[in-house]
């Protein structure tokens, strides 16, 4: 393939038979769907809709973009792609740090995982090869026990992505992680690897940034990028609020607006938001600010708790698990939630559906619909309920299997935060509409990172919108959309958008790759990403009505200003996106599959 | 924010009708410091501060016009962002 940017070798790795295969990127699938999640979908696409994700049938892609690992900023994404065991959608989980980065120099664009092995191995990837290893010594360990004997045995240098014991014990909302503690965590994606026996990558590279196939034009477009990040009042280095504070400065915003859901959303603000607050830990226990590859932003904060029960050091509290283990579950102990994020790394489970997870349990107990006893803010117990899920012990077998079934097996339902089986973020839909219509029409199950709406609603990038208005939510979602399938895509951050606009990406994209390109074009292909995923989702039976909230945004009026009144209208928003959309209650149409070549 | 003011608290007595403006002039005037970090040159709200309004961010709202009543809880906050 010509295209530059790209490796041009994927992996097929048979685990069933140890078989591994070796081919490049076919550039048509290049052209039409970059690379990343987009090439990922592809690929599970013509796995098949239907396949079992738990069965060897499905296939688990570890991806990088054109992108990753080169000079542009903020470039050091990886994409894990496949069919959920927690939603039945196909799902895509991102990471930085490295491990990316360090997938493109070892000579790879993706490894495509199917069958199941054996006995448990790791994948050892060096110099365009990869080389199936025993990981008996392994199994049973956590991610980060995982990660020191690997990296003791094959080096410091090398990038290590490894499921904990909860991806062992097939926790549907199992992830991976890497040597610098970052997740690939939603999706239960790590389930999918413990289903395969497969237990870690890892990643020995030499440095070796690809090179642009327009070395002058890249160099302008990769300038005009920075400087957008330098000057943004969210990004820019050490002034920025995201560099500064990190993800959780909007920890105070979110409560200031009403839209921040508390104690399992039956609120939408937390009394003690500040001692959970990026500005609480940034004044108190913040000791760095680790940063991903290329990235001069450094939202990453590293902290060390105060000595006692909940001491920890560990590499960062974002906003996601510092919300879903403080204000959903009621709880304000600052030190408690390093520590239960941490455990939950160890383990390698999603902190966002673990935290729900509890919150929603605390719900069931407190309706008595539990014989368990489980407290608001009771730290102790959620500490042993995280041990308890990942080992899925008593109770924890039923929470392992995901809010939706174990609120029904609870006996009510309509206590799952969630949609399509996954979570929400940390984001009320009362009190930020398009966040709201994001969580419904997810391809992934409810997120706050398909199509990021509070850039507009809070930060006001691209422009400012009225977090309490629904009208026009549904054509700004379609773009945040478009565009930040294009992100994950690419193999670059998804905050880069809080700064870069298409026409930045589409720069960049064409000076690397050497295929002239527009931000129209660009974002054509991440609408026929976004309409792709869709596509398999319908065929594998998700189609209409499934685009919903729980009934609690829809039905129960928030009761803290500004939001206080306020309910989230969906069915109006709905009507406005599937127009932008061009498909009829949340079934992509023939006709549209035909304009954007997907058929 | 409280490190470039140099105090913890600062009260301020304002008119009826006050606005956001208003508000934020008392503040700066004795502190040239506050100034730069709360005020751009021309004189409006950089992109760096958001500042609410009973929790409505006055980019909703009427801007530095925005009208000031007694009860009113005005918040200054940083741009926030993440996921």
């Amino acid at each position: 393939m010509e295209l530059g940017g790209y490796a041009d070798r994927l992996a097929h790795i048979d685990l069933t038979t140890s078989d591994i295969k070796y081919e490049g990127i076919n550039e048509e699938d290049a052209r039409k769907y970059i690379g990343g999640r987009g090439l990922g979908v592809k690929y599970v696409f013509e796995n098949g809709p239907q396949v079992d994700p738990l069965s060897p049938d499905n296939i688990i892609c570890f991806l990088v973009g054109p992108l990753t690992g080169t000079d542009v900023s903020m470039s050091g994404r990886m994409a894990v792609v496949t069919k959920s065991p927690l939603t039945g959608t196909v799902t895509d989980s991102h990471h930085g740090g490295w491990s990316g980065a360090r997938l493109k120099w070892a000579g790879f664009d993706g490894l495509i995982f199917k069958g199941k092995a054996e006995k448990p191995v790791y994948a050892y990837v060096e110099a365009g090869e990869v080389e199936l290893k025993d990981a008996g010594d392994l199994w049973g360990k956590g991610a980060h026990g995982t990660i020191k004997i690997l990296q003791d045995r094959h080096g410091e240098d090398v990038s290590v992505v490894t499921i904990g014991q909860a991806g062992e014990n097939l926790v549907r909302f199992a992830g991976w992680m890497n040597e610098n503690d970052r997740a690939s965590g939603r999706g239960g994606t790590g389930a999918v690897g413990g289903s395969k026996n497969l237990k870690a990558l890892v990643i020995k590279a030499a440095e070796k940034l690809p090179k642009p196939k327009d070395r002058d034009a890249f160099k302008q477009a990769h300038k005009d990028a920075l400087k957008a990040i330098n000057e943004s009042a969210t990004l820019a280095p050490r002034k920025g609020g995201l560099s500064v504070y990190g993800t959780n400065s909007l920890m105070m915003a979110a409560n200031t607006l009403g839209a921040l859901p508390t104690k399992n959303a039956q609120f939408t603000s937390f009394a003690n938001a500040f001692n959970i607050s990026g500005h609480n830990i940034q004044q108190t226990i913040l000791v760095g600010d680790p940063t991903c590859h290329a990235c001069p932003v450094a939202c990453k904060k590293e902290v060390e708790t105060e000595p006692g029960k909940f001491h920890v050091r560990m590499e960062s509290v974002e906003y996601e698990s510092a919300w879903a283990f403080g204000a959903q579950c009621n709880n304000d102990n600052r030190d408690s939630i390093p520590f239960l994020i941490d455990l939950c790394n160890d383990y390698g489970i999603d902190t966002i559906d673990m935290g729900n997870v509890l919150a929603m349990t605390m719900e069931a107990s407190e309706k008595e619909l539990i014989r368990e006893r489980v407290g608001w803010g009771d730290v102790d117990k959620m500490v042993e309920l995280v041990h308890k899920t990942a080992k899925r012990e008593g109770i924890g077998d039923t929470l392992a299997e995901g809010i939706e079934p174990a609120a029904k097996a609870f006996g009510d339902p309509s206590i799952a935060m969630s949609v399509k089986g996954q979570t929400i973020a940390a984001y009320d839909p009362r009190g930020l509409k398009g966040m709201g219509l994001g969580f419904a029409t997810s391809n992934r199950g409810a997120c706050h990172l398909r199509g990021y709406t509070p850039a507009s609603e809070i930060v006001g990038v691209p422009e400012k919108t009225d977090p309490l208005a629904w009208e026009g939510k549904g054509k700004l979602l379609k773009l945040f959309q478009d565009f930040q399938a294009l992100s994950d895509s690419l193999g670059v951050c998804k905050f880069s958008t809080f700064a870069e606009n298409p026409d930045h990406y589409a720069a960049q994209y064409s000076a690397m790759v050497g295929v002239p390109m527009d931000a129209d074009g660009l974002l054509t292909i991440g609408e026929r990403i976004y309409n792709l995923e869709r596509h398999y989702n319908n065929l594998a039976g998700i189609g209409e009505g499934a685009d919903t909230l729980p009934a609690r945004f829809l039905n129960e009026p928030s009761q803290s200003p500004p939001s206080q009144g306020q309910v989230c209208e969906l069915d109006q928003m709905l009507e406005e996106y599937y127009a932008e959309r061009g498909w009829v209650n949340g079934v992509v149409p023939e006709e549209k599959l035909k304009a954007l070549q997907i058929i | 924010m409280r490190e470039v003011a140099g105090e913890r608290d600062i009260e301020v007595t304002l008119p009826d009708g006050a606005t956001v403006r208003d508000l934020i002039s008392r503040l700066v005037e004795p502190r040239p410091a506050l100034a730069q970090r709360l005020l751009a040159q021309d004189g409006n709200i950089p992109p760096s501060v958001n500042v609410f309004v009973n929790g409505r961010d006055i980019r909703d709202l009427s801007g530095l016009a925005t009208p000031v009543m007694p009860d009113d809880e005005v918040t200054i906050l940083p741009p926030a962002a993440g996921g």
